[in-house]
């Protein structure tokens, strides 16, 4: 369309109804230009503000320092990774049950490797409802048997 | 109560043995009463001379051919049965029994279906059986024998009994025909003349002591004479005495005849003993006795005569009888003339007439029964001629008619006594294949041979043992071999020629070596678990264990198993047809895990594997580390494969099955 009024405008000009609409970006021209250091002011704030949460998060985060779960190396013997503590980024697959006093049994896949495994989380983390679907970093510990433990869990 | 079971079964077995033999006794006494005329010779000879006849007892014996009798029922009937109807073990004397009896009993059915009464007697029938392939004598010499006989009738007739005597000897030369009797005639009537020569002998010493009574007799009255007078004149010299002294005199007594008293009136007086006198009384009294002594001595001489000749009599009659009773019936008559001459009898004795009739009768007998034989075998009427000629032979088988029979008349018969002996040997031996084929050809040259009776009993024993065979098909195909073979011995024993026998009998052993060997065959794969060849030999396997309830649960189990491979390889194959790999190596590994050595299903799993390697990976390592009790490390490998296939059952009943004994470690 915009081409054709073009291409028609070389023979006569039309104008739109909206030309005029420009008057108020020369008024603005007009104003003062204080409110706009403002604005940058407030993010700058704000972007230090959240940088710095960050950073004071990531600083202050356990799981830090943990190696991410290696699913393939567990997959291939679980032996090498037993009693070393490790952290994932869960995603929640299936409940496999749960038992007072034990806990829940659960199959998470993680996001480096969409094998699933099988996670054992302990009772005092049996506050945590856990859905399908959603997303969870661990701190995960293999024990005897192979079995995964979820020794610390929060939602990603 | 061992004791007492031993003597019951022992008295049982007795009762069966008894029983047993009786019946064959009374069987076989049928038989020779039936089948051997010849046998009442022998009774013909113990009997008196002239109870019966040979006609009579030719005819009797005939008779008894004829009659039957039952055993009468024994009280132990029932044990009996009880006995009869279980196989006795072999070897046991119930078996012997039981062999003998079917012995006899093939004899009996042989005799009763031949149906014609022949000679059985070894001795009588080898006497006609050589009659008969003897040459015939001669008409001529038959004719000159008994020109030769008449003419000793005509000699004895006209009271020349030394010509007659002669004669004898002239027929005895005839060697063939008289066999020497009329010498042995001769014989005898030279011994009544030896007889009659001591007679005389006796006669003329009866004569001597005749004389010596009457010399005896002479030279007692001589004495008696001289003592009378002695004694007269001796009475007188005391008589003359006593006067003189008037005193009586008393006579001796002596014991010897007595002087009657000269004087009467002077007795009661003692007389005086003349010593004279006396001796003569004693010589007067050995006279005496010595007469009576030779007059007893003529008596017993008359008495040896009268007994001799008495004797003579006599044994000439038991000669005659001896005739009559060996059937030499013309010289019976010859005899019994000969017997009217040399004792000077106008009659016979009783007996002896009877006889002289009996032979005269059956001359005429015989003669007419060789005629009737003459005739039937001029008609092809075999049987009626064979029984009129063993009734000649029997009654008199040196008549005339019989000697002179022509040999090749009675080749006929020998021939068919020959197909009779051979139609008795196939009955008892059972040949009845053969048996129909003579009686075929019998039929056609014997036309009074009635084949009804030995055909019934063919067909009746065929029919026995088919349908005895049938029968041990039936237990063979029901898988009771046992009673099977038993069925096959009884007819084999009925029929021992049924060409059914060897081709039923091969079936039926290639039948029960087969289930031998379908048995070995059975135990080896069972043992082996290899249930598909089982499987694939069913057909040959199921009649050897038709009765085997062991092996048929075994057999039972492997066509399960194998019926649950076959369907669990269609389903993988229709799996497969699908792509769904997994679904059906799980669902073949599911049925190799109950048959886990079956080359159909682990070729099946192999091919499987390879397509579905990562899943079947993931469920090995699973059950790996399941099983060395690594529970989260083959929970993680259960929830892979889930996730690679989410409808295993293998994941899925692994999964759950962990689950539980992570949650609940004291499972």
């Amino acid at each position: 369309m915009l081409s054709s009024n073009k291409n028609q405008g070389e023979d006569e000009v039309v104008l739109s109804p909206f030309s005029d609409a420009g008057g108020p970006s020369s008024r603005k021209k007009r104003k003062s230009k204080r409110p706009m250091w403002i604005a940058l002011a407030v993010v700058l704030i704000l972007i230090l503000g959240i940088g710095g949460l960050f950073f004071y998060r990531v600083l202050n985060d356990p799981l830090r320092t943990l190696e991410p779960f290696p699913v393939g190396k567990y997959l291939d013997g679980y032996k090498p990774l037993a009693g070393a503590r490790f952290r994932a980024e869960l995603r929640v697959e299936n409940d496999l049950g749960w038992k007072d006093g034990v806990g829940r049994l659960m199959t998470f896949s993680l996001r480096e490797d969409p094998r699933p495994v099988a996670v054992m989380v302990p009772p005092q983390l049996s506050g945590i409802y856990f859905t399908k679907g959603q997303s969870y970093v661990a701190e995960l510990e293999v024990k005897e048997g192979g079995l995964i433990y979820a020794n610390s869990c929060r939602k990603n | 109560m061992r004791i007492r079971a031993a003597k019951i079964r022992e008295l049982l077995l007795g009762a069966l043995l008894t029983v047993s033999l009786g019946g064959a006794i009374h069987a076989l006494g049928q038989e020779a009463a039936s089948a051997d005329p010849g046998s009442t010779n022998a009774s013909r000879e113990q009997s008196s001379p002239g109870g019966t006849s040979p006609g009579e007892n030719a005819r009797r014996s005939s008779d008894h051919g004829g009659a039957e009798g039952q055993p009468k029922p024994s009280e132990t009937s029932a044990a009996l049965d009880y006995l009869y109807n279980r196989k006795p073990q072999d070897g046991s004397a119930g078996s012997e029994a039981a062999m003998v009896g079917r012995t006899i009993g093939g004899k009996a059915m042989a005799q009763d279906a031949i149906g014609i009464a022949r000679l059985e007697d070894p001795e009588l029938r080898g006497r006609f059986l050589r009659y008969l392939g003897m040459p015939e004598v001669s008409q001529e010499e038959l004719a000159a024998y008994f020109e030769q006989m008449k003419k000793v009738s005509g000699y004895l007739r006209e009271n020349k009994l030394v010509e007659a005597w002669k004669e004898l000897h002239t027929l005895a030369d005839y060697q063939i025909i008289d066999a020497g009797i009329s010498r042995e005639l001769a014989n005898r009537v030279e011994a009544i003349w030896n007889m009659d020569r001591a007679s005389v002998s006796l006669a003329q010493r009866n004569r001597d002591l005749q004389r010596q009574v009457k010399t005896t007799n002479w030279n007692a009255d001589k004495l008696s004479e001289r003592i009378r007078a002695e004694e007269l004149a001796y009475q007188r010299q005391l008589n003359q005495g006593s006067r003189q002294r008037g005193q009586p005199s008393n006579l001796p007594s002596g014991g010897a005849p007595m002087v009657p008293d000269a004087n009467p009136a002077g007795g009661g007086g003692a007389s005086a003993v003349n010593p004279a006198g006396l001796e003569g009384k004693l010589q007067l009294t050995e006279q005496y006795l010595r007469s009576l002594e030779l007059k007893a001595k003529i008596k017993v001489n008359e008495l040896r005569r009268e007994q001799l000749l008495d004797q003579a009599k006599k044994d000439f009659s038991d000669y005659v009888g001896t005739l009559y009773n060996s059937g030499r019936l013309n010289h019976v008559v010859l005899a019994g003339d000969f017997y009217r001459k040399v004792f000077e009898e106008g009659e016979y004795p009783a007996q002896m007439q009877q006889q002289v009739n009996a032979s005269l009768e059956i001359n005429r007998d015989v003669s007419a029964t060789i005629e009737v034989f003459r005739y039937k075998l001029a008609e092809n009427e075999l049987v009626g001629a064979m029984d009129s000629l063993q009734q000649a032979f029997l009654t008199s088988e040196l008549h005339p008619a019989v000697l002179g029979l022509e040999r090749p008349l009675k080749r006929r018969i020998a021939e068919f006594n020959r197909q009779l002996d051979q139609m008795r040997n196939l009955i008892e031996a059972r040949d009845f294949g053969n048996l129909e084929a003579l009686l075929t050809e019998i039929r056609k040259t014997v036309l009074d041979f009635d084949t009804t009776k030995p055909m019934a009993i063919v067909n009746a024993v065929k029919l026995e043992s088919k349908m005895r065979l049938g029968k041990a098909k039936l237990y063979a195909q029901q898988g009771n071999p046992e009673k099977s073979m038993e069925e096959f011995q009884a007819a084999a024993q009925a029929w021992p020629g049924n060409p059914d026998l060897e081709d039923k009998a091969l079936t039926f052993f290639n039948a029960q070596d087969m289930q031998s060997q379908a048995l070995t065959e059975f135990d080896r794969l069972a043992k082996e678990q290899n249930y598909r060849e089982i499987f694939e030999k069913q057909l040959a396997f199921a009649p050897a264990l038709r009765d085997d309830a062991k092996r048929q649960e075994l057999m039972k189990g492997a066509l399960e198993a194998i019926r649950d491979a076959e369907m669990a390889a269609e389903k993988a194959n229709l799996m497969m047809i699908n792509g769904d790999f997994f679904g059906a190596w799980e669902t073949i590994e599911l049925a190799a895990a109950k048959l886990p050595d079956d080359k159909k299903l682990n070729r099946l799993r192999a091919d499987l594997s390879g397509r579905s390697a990562e899943f079947v990976s993931a469920v090995n390592k699973a059950r790996d580390a399941e099983g060395r009790n690594e529970l989260g490390y083959s929970l993680t490998w259960y929830v892979n494969a889930q996730r690679q296939y989410p409808a295993s059952r293998f994941a899925n009943e692994g999964i759950e099955r962990l689950s539980k004994k992570l949650l609940d470690p004291e499972l």
